[in-house]
């Protein structure tokens, strides 16, 4: 395509331009690399300007050149490039060539810069003066700018414009450019990629608090936030208050001009602007601090008219909140613009808060989306490299080979900075990851210092609280303080329909098949999202081989779920370890990692702490196994303990990531002790106390689980009459899974059941969430059943009211729970003919019908039978007749009730006519039977007769 | 169209007023103020003129904020509207088939306690909506 020369004039024009600006920003980061680019660029076009063929640089001759850059030996031209613009510099360099013996015949000044300063007269009549005749220079034409380059360039033939335009192009938005920022996405993109083969990012999950977001965005994108800042004042936000003030005959506050906020189309303008209002809002906020007292004495000063005095004392408690409430909210204006001026945005928080799925998250849909330029690093990344020099190590890690220095590559973000009108943002996590933290944390300001030197560069960086205190407090109270915003995350308070979204998205990103997990399961993952992360990975098919089939989950499983997730992590790490290119690094097996975790597991029961074991416990031969665990996260931590002293530093020490999990592996290592040496696993049990603590009790949870599975036969037969299992069986018999269960349970939450107390009521309540006998063979519903169709009167009143009739206030009943799953889970999804399986589920019903009932016999259950009658009225009446064959006396008013509801749907009324007639006649019925069950008579009778 | 619905976290009544005739602010006002029937100086005036301003001037206006701001991060309104502004799963659906017809979307957060519940919802229709019944006749 060939350009009009107008069209090739103005590309020259900005590649002059980005040229300027590449200088100045240098200028500003106190680095002068880019009047060496100056030189290469202009050398070109000055040739062609002054058909001198022959000039070079004068670094690339043989000679020595003092105060001169370009020169050209057959004509003896001489040209001084330089970003400095003063008149001394001009003199300065003037009188050294005059000195020396320099065969110069004409020199010339190239300015990098935009314009040519006004040199004052007398000043350009000294320079001709001090040239002695040595050479040619006349200030008027001999000192250009770039606007002068232009006006020259546009004399030339339209080939050498071309090939000037051409040869700019190709120098200031060169190789580095063009390929730079599409490097920088490539790289980005790439490691998010691993972020999520890792799983430290899980896309689409809601992670974020809305606040840490929106100033994350104002960071990162400045001057188009700006803009909604803008729009937020311009929304008029005091003129709730303008007009309360205005019945109540106060004064009206007034709103500074947003004017240089919508005006802000540069990153520049933009972080002046900000600046600028935050004054405003602080001023604001100082007038609006008396309206917010203004019924007290701190609203005094405000003059009042004392004809409305009347208004005002109804309205001055609204003025009150109103001010009160536009303070809050110019604040978070103001925190949001304080963003828009900072360089460093620091997010901290503590573990497990999601601050890498947050940063991974924005970055993706967020930095990319906008097409701002940015890198993505971690602090592991860096730790993997040998060597110091922290500027080096980012260097390689973002940038092409072919950037030589971390500066080179700055300085060559600033031309697509500029013409896009946005930072490029730094991105590295996980601040606290690097190994050696108390290193990396003096290497970090230094490496700060130097970017914040390059005004379009700015920093985006996580931090865990526990270590920025420690080891980065001076990033938060040194030099880069006031350019640095700290945001803290705290976890997200999600609705009901946000944990359903949740687990959906964990589970595909997981590919864990919902098919495959029982309805139950989910409900309980959707208010444990721990749980949730580690279920997904010890159950979803990511990361597995097309072979792996997903079990069916028919219940949470703690035991399953952390063996399945801990085997899975060791593999990891072993594999992560071959997998990465990024560095050598020596070989992880899987025998050594276990033998970190047994070592650090040891040393907690032997101390009976169960934290914060001193780093120095695993053996330096291990360090290499010790640092891939770390990596993989999610198992083991480090952190800082406390220190022993005042004057002494804190300890780097070791935990287990989650209680639960610490828990898991402690009762595993006892496991492990116990095949080994049971009397070593006496003893170290008996140093645990007191044994209710909640490690304890975990560990208690974790052993018997193990003590369960059938390959652990040996360690069962021991440790059943050990007081720690009997002290858990009540509650973890039904986290066991159901095939692990034998008679022997069945008998004794037989037994349980039968007595009536307390514990009855726990293992009925237990149990009748266990309806499906297919899955659950051993202890469900059916059990409930069994044992109520043989106890007497008492179980109803001692077991059944209690256990579904009894909630804590504001709370539903169990009963109302139950009847409400059957209306609204059973019910719609219950075809003819094939009720069998939900037998169980109805029977409980008929045994409920009195629970919650009044005094005309409603209750819950009734309700929902009435709903099976009508739907399914052959089932019912079954139903129905099998609870007055089983004789139980308490609901069997209600039975009669429900035929007498249903006596149109029944074919053969005479076998019900006999039992109505019993009942109505005898001494084992009480008044309510005897009337159900004349009235049944008496509908049975009117129906025939209709 | 207008959209009542309370948070979840205080109960507080909340509406979204969809508007599908291309109007100005000021035919805006115009056709609310003529419709209240108010006399010009009376306080049901400056009541329904100040209504008017906080709903269409100091209330956010969702579609432009989310074409302004928030198309490149949020894939659909429907996302944006969820994720973002976390609104009810139901009342984001009832959005998201608007958002086409609508030239905005104005968030409006009760100022006025008198248009809450069924009452506040009638009244807002009959001032503001496009076509209301009496209209048709």
């Amino acid at each position: 395509m060939t350009l009009s020369l107008l069209e090739t004039l103005n590309s020259i024009s900005t590649s002059l331009a980005i040229l300027a600006h590449q200088i100045r920003a240098e200028a500003l980061a106190g680095l002068g690399s880019r009047n060496k680019v100056a030189e290469h660029v202009l050398l070109p076009v000055l040739r062609r300007m002054y058909n001198a063929p022959g000039l070079a640089n004068t670094n690339a001759l043989a000679a020595n050149f003092p105060g001169i850059d370009l020169y050209d030996s057959s004509s003896g031209l001489g040209v001084q490039v330089t970003s400095e613009v003063t008149a001394g510099k001009i003199t300065q360099t003037i009188e050294t060539l005059v000195a020396g013996s320099f065969p110069l015949t004409r020199l010339v000044f190239a300015l990098a810069a935009n314009t040519v300063p006004r040199y004052r007269t007398e000043t350009r009549a000294k320079w001709r003066i001090s040239t002695k005749g040595r050479f040619t220079f006349d200030p008027k034409a001999d000192v250009l700018a770039f606007d002068d380059l232009l006006t020259r360039i546009q004399h030339l033939p339209m080939a050498d414009i071309s090939a000037i335009d051409a040869e700019l192009q190709a120098l200031v938005r060169g190789t580095h450019q063009i390929h730079l920022v599409p490097h920088l996405q490539n790289q980005v993109k790439a490691q998010l990629a691993e972020e999520q083969r890792i799983a430290r990012y899980i896309p689409n999950v809601f992670v974020e608090t809305q606040d840490t977001k929106y100033q994350a965005r104002c960071f990162a994108h400045p001057t188009l936030f700006i803009q909604r800042i803008a729009a937020w004042f311009n929304r008029q936000p005091l003129a709730g208050l303008n007009r309360l003030a205005t019945m109540s005959g106060v004064p009206t506050v007034s709103m500074p001009s947003t004017e240089a906020l919508v005006a802000a189309d540069t990153l520049e303008r933009a972080v002046a602007a900000a600046q600028a209002f935050m004054k405003d809002i602080e001023n604001l906020d100082m007038m609006l601090t008396p309206y917010s007292e203004i019924g007290r004495s701190g609203g005094a000063a405000i003059p009042r008219d004392t004809a409305r005095a009347h208004v005002l004392n109804e309205t001055q408690y609204y003025i009150e909140m109103t001010a009160e409430g536009t303070k809050y909210r110019l604040r978070n204006r103001s925190t949001e613009l304080r963003c828009v001026t900072a360089r460093v945005f620091l997010l901290t928080g503590p573990a497990g808060q999601g601050k890498t799925n947050f940063l991974c998250d924005f970055t993706e849909r967020f930095l990319l989306r906008h097409n701002i330029p940015c890198a993505y690093i971690t602090a592991r990344q860096i730790s993997r490299f040998p060597y110091s020099d922290l500027n080096d190590v980012v260097r390689q890690l973002i940038f092409p080979s072919a950037v030589t220095t971390l500066e080179e590559g700055l300085t060559t973000l600033a031309a697509p900075c500029a013409e896009r009108q946005q930072p490029f943002v730094l991105v590295i996590d996980g601040l606290n990851e690097h190994p050696d933290v108390r290193t990396f944390a003096g290497q970090l300001e230094h490496f700060l210092e130097t970017l914040v030197r390059y005004p379009y560069i700015r920093v985006l960086m996580t931090c865990r609280s526990e270590f920025l205190e420690q080891r980065f407090g001076t990033l938060l109270s040194g030099p880069l303080a006031p350019i640095l915003h700290l945001s803290k995350a705290h976890g997200q308070r999600f609705d009901q329909e946000q944990h359903r979204e949740l687990v959906a998205r964990y589970f595909r990103f997981f590919k864990v098949r919902p098919s495959r997990v029982a309805r139950r399961v989910i409900d309980f993952l959707q208010r444990d999202v721990l749980l949730l992360r580690f279920f997904c990975e010890a159950y979803g098919a990511r990361g597995r081989n097309s072979q792996y089939k997903q079990p069916v989950v028919a219940g949470i499983y703690r035991d399953e779920i952390f063996r399945r997730y801990v085997e899975d992590k060791l593999g990891r790490a072993e594999h992560s370890v071959v997998s990465d290119r990024s560095m050598p690094r020596p070989l992880v097996h899987r025998v050594e990692l276990r033998r970190v975790l047994s070592l650090v597991a040891a040393h907690m029961l032997d101390a009976g702490q169960y934290a914060n074991v001193s780093r120095t416990v695993v053996a330096a031969a291990l360090d290499a196994e010790l640092t891939a665990l770390l990596d993989e996260e999610l198992v083991l931590r480090h952190d800082l303990g406390p220190a022993p002293s005042l004057l002494a530093e804190p300890n780097e020490v070791l935990s287990f990531t989650f209680d639960e999990m610490r828990d898991f592996l402690l009762a595993q290592h006892l496991l492990d002790v116990h095949a080994r040496n049971p009397g070593e696993f006496a003893r170290l049990v008996a140093l645990q106390q007191p044994t209710h603590t909640q490690g304890v009790e975990g560990m208690q949870r974790f052993l018997f689980y193990a003590s369960r599975i059938p390959t652990n036969r040996s360690f069962f037969e021991s440790y059943r009459t050990h007081s720690w299992y009997g002290a858990v069986y009540d509650t973890e018999v039904f986290a066991v899974p159901p095939m692990y269960l034998d008679a022997e349970d069945r008998q004794i939450v037989e037994a349980v059941l039968t007595s009536g107390d307390a514990r009855a009521q726990h293992f009925a309540r237990e149990i009748a969430l266990r309806w499906e006998t297919s899955v659950f063979p051993i202890l469900n519903l059916e059990m409930l059943l069994t044992v109520a169709r043989h106890a007497d009167q008492s179980f109803f009143s001692d077991v059944l009211v209690p256990t579904f009739g009894h909630a804590s206030y504001g709370q539903n009943t169990l009963g109302e729970e139950f009847c409400r799953f059957v209306e609204t889970r059973v019910l719609p999804e219950f075809a003819p003919n094939e009720e069998h399986p939900y037998d169980p589920i109805f029977r409980l019903l008929l045994l409920l019908l009195p629970i919650g009932a009044n005094p005309t016999l409603d209750s819950p259950a009734v309700t929902v039978f009435r709903q099976l009658i009508a739907g399914h009225p052959a089932y019912a009446l079954g139903l129905l007749q099998e609870a007055l064959h089983d004789g139980l006396r308490w609901h069997r008013a209600f039975v009669w009730r429900l035929l007498s509801v249903a006596v149109a749907s029944i074919p053969d009324p005479a076998p019900f006519i006999v039992l109505a007639h019993a009942d109505a006649t005898s001494d084992r019925s009480d008044t309510l039977i005897r009337r159900e069950s004349e009235r049944f008579i008496t509908c049975v009778s009117a129906e025939r007769t209709l | 169209m207008i959209i009542p619905f309370k948070t979840s976290e205080h109960g507080q009544d909340e509406y979204i007023i969809c508007l599908r005739s291309p109007m100005t602010v000021a035919e805006l006002r115009e056709r609310m103020l003529q419709r209240a029937k108010v006399s010009q100086g009376s306080y049901a005036y400056q009541l329904i003129d100040n209504l008017h301003a906080q709903i269409f001037i100091r209330s956010l206006d969702l579609k432009a904020d989310y074409a302004i701001y928030f198309a490149r991060e949020y894939a659909s309104f429907f996302d944006y509207l969820r994720r973002r502004e976390r609104l009810p799963l139901e009342i984001v659906a009832r959005l998201a088939e608007a958002f086409d017809m609508s030239i905005g979307m104005y968030y409006y957060k009760l100022g006025y306690a008198f248009l809450t519940d069924t009452y506040g919802l009638e009244f807002l229709t009959r001032l503001v909506e496009d076509m209301p019944q009496g209209e048709l006749s």
